[in-house]
């Protein structure tokens, strides 16, 4: 790759380029923003072979999903459900594994120009501590979408805003998992990411049996497939892919894809309900 | 059509050519965005302890409310924190909790108006467990792009 002395970076407003810490740069030249392919609203049959959207990007690509159905338990329920998409070089199917998607169930989705299944590793220039929300809103700049204009108030009408923090890309970690096991958070099994930043940052994992259909694992869910990420010890401590350790496979590929951004931080909310 | 935008090519490509992965920005390509408010901040770690036992079908409880400004829901993430919370809950982690909505017990979120509120919620009951007293950790993000 390229030289790493060479590039251009620009902080957050308020933020000094030259001390500023890798999650207070809006952008570096030397690791990818998210870039979305493709999002919309997928209204589900039920049918797998309908409820698909193509993409034809050549790998498997991060993907997001958020369902809701309406009136569910009495109220419209949304909520990040990765674990009903798996996703290949050439689509991604909902509702295939582990579940079936009832018919009018609505699924937000979100597929990204990044392959899950090649490694990457972004030069790091100065891992900072303490996640930043404080930013100087008079300071800044943005690209507004076409048609939209560069006054407006959502952010939803920019491809760039420093209003806003823009998830990057830090590490994608691709292995193939040797064993899984079925202990308890205790042991790992091959797919490694030794934390390298102090602080807990965005991260999903991906499953695959076989190296070209991958699940995204929830961190979550009751539901599987899901994993347990130890932060303490900077490795996955169980995969459960279905309904529980025992049906665990003996091996796959796994994929962590880890963000430059915090989500936590020093301060805690504490409510008691 | 004219080419207005930014693209600024990852070290060693080309950005006069470089696809869209060999790129560190490309304004052609919409991001995920998490606003940045120290008075309303969009990610951060909550620490919840029941008072009562949730197993009664119908429970709803509030976990976070946030002024949200914007007609839409937005997409949001959480991540639970086994290491922080009880370790009875996290035996019963499997079994307690869920943001899916298949699940007995789950997250949700909703908009009302200009309050987006992330609740807990009990769709059936059961289980054997009492969570009276009990506390867990999440970790949350949320962005300002979609959801449904």
């Amino acid at each position: 790759m390229g030289d790493s002395n060479f590039g251009m970076k620009i902080s957050q407003p308020g933020y000094d380029i030259g001390s500023a810490a890798d999650f207070d740069l809006y952008f570096s030249s030397s690791w990818p923003q998210l870039k979305i392919e493709k999002t919309g609203l997928l209204n589900a049959t039920g049918d797998t072979s309908k409820d698909i959207i193509t993409h034809n990007l050549g790998y498997p690509p991060l993907t997001f999903a958020m369902i809701n159905q309406a009136g569910f338990y009495g109220a419209d329920t949304r909520g990040f459900s990765p674990e009903v998409a798996t996703l290949d070089s050439k689509k991604v199917v909902f509702g295939n594994y582990p579940f079936t998607l009832p018919a009018g169930t609505t699924v937000r989705y979100v597929i990204f120009r990044l392959p899950i299944n090649q490694p990457f590793t972004a030069v790091s220039t100065n891992i900072g501590t303490a996640p930043q929300t404080v930013i100087n809103h008079d300071l800044g700049f943005k690209v507004a979408k076409s048609g939209k204009s560069a006054d407006s108030k959502d952010y939803r009408d920019f491809t760039l805003h420093t209003g806003t923090r823009s998830p990057m890309l830090h590490t994608i970690v691709y292995d193939k998992i040797a064993k899984i096991t079925s202990g308890e958070y205790t042991s790992s099994n091959g797919l490694e990411w030794t934390i390298d930043v102090p602080y807990l940052p965005i991260f999903f994992v991906y499953y695959s049996s076989d190296g070209e259909t991958f699940s995204m694992l929830s961190t979550i869910a009751q539901t599987t497939p899901k994993v347990n990420f130890n932060t303490t010890e900077g490795h996955i401590d169980r995969i459960v892919l279905n309904a529980g350790p025992s049906s665990n496979p003996p091996s796959g590929y796994g994929s962590i894809v880890v963000l430059k951004d915090p989500i936590d931080v020093p301060n805690v909310t504490e409510v008691t309900i | 059509m004219s080419r207005i935008g930014l693209k600024i090519a990852l070290p060693g490509y080309d950005a006069r050519t470089a696809a869209p992965e060999e790129c560190a920005v490309d304004s052609d390509y919409d991001t995920m965005k998490v606003p940045l408010d120290e008075k309303n901040p969009y990610f951060g770690r909550v620490k919840v302890t029941f008072a009562t036992n949730p197993d009664t079908t119908g429970y709803v409880k509030n976990l976070l409310t946030f002024t949200w400004k914007f007609n839409y829901t937005p997409m949001y993430y959480f991540y639970f924190d086994i290491l922080n919370s009880d370790k009875a809950l996290s035996d019963m982690f499997g079994n307690e909790f869920s943001n899916d909505v298949f699940g007995e017990k789950m997250f949700r979120v909703n908009r009302n108006g200009n309050t987006l509120s992330f609740d807990f919620v009990v769709n059936t009951g059961g289980g054997g467990f009492d969570l009276t007293g009990k506390t867990f950790t999440f970790v949350y993000v949320i962005f300002a792009n979609d959801g449904v």
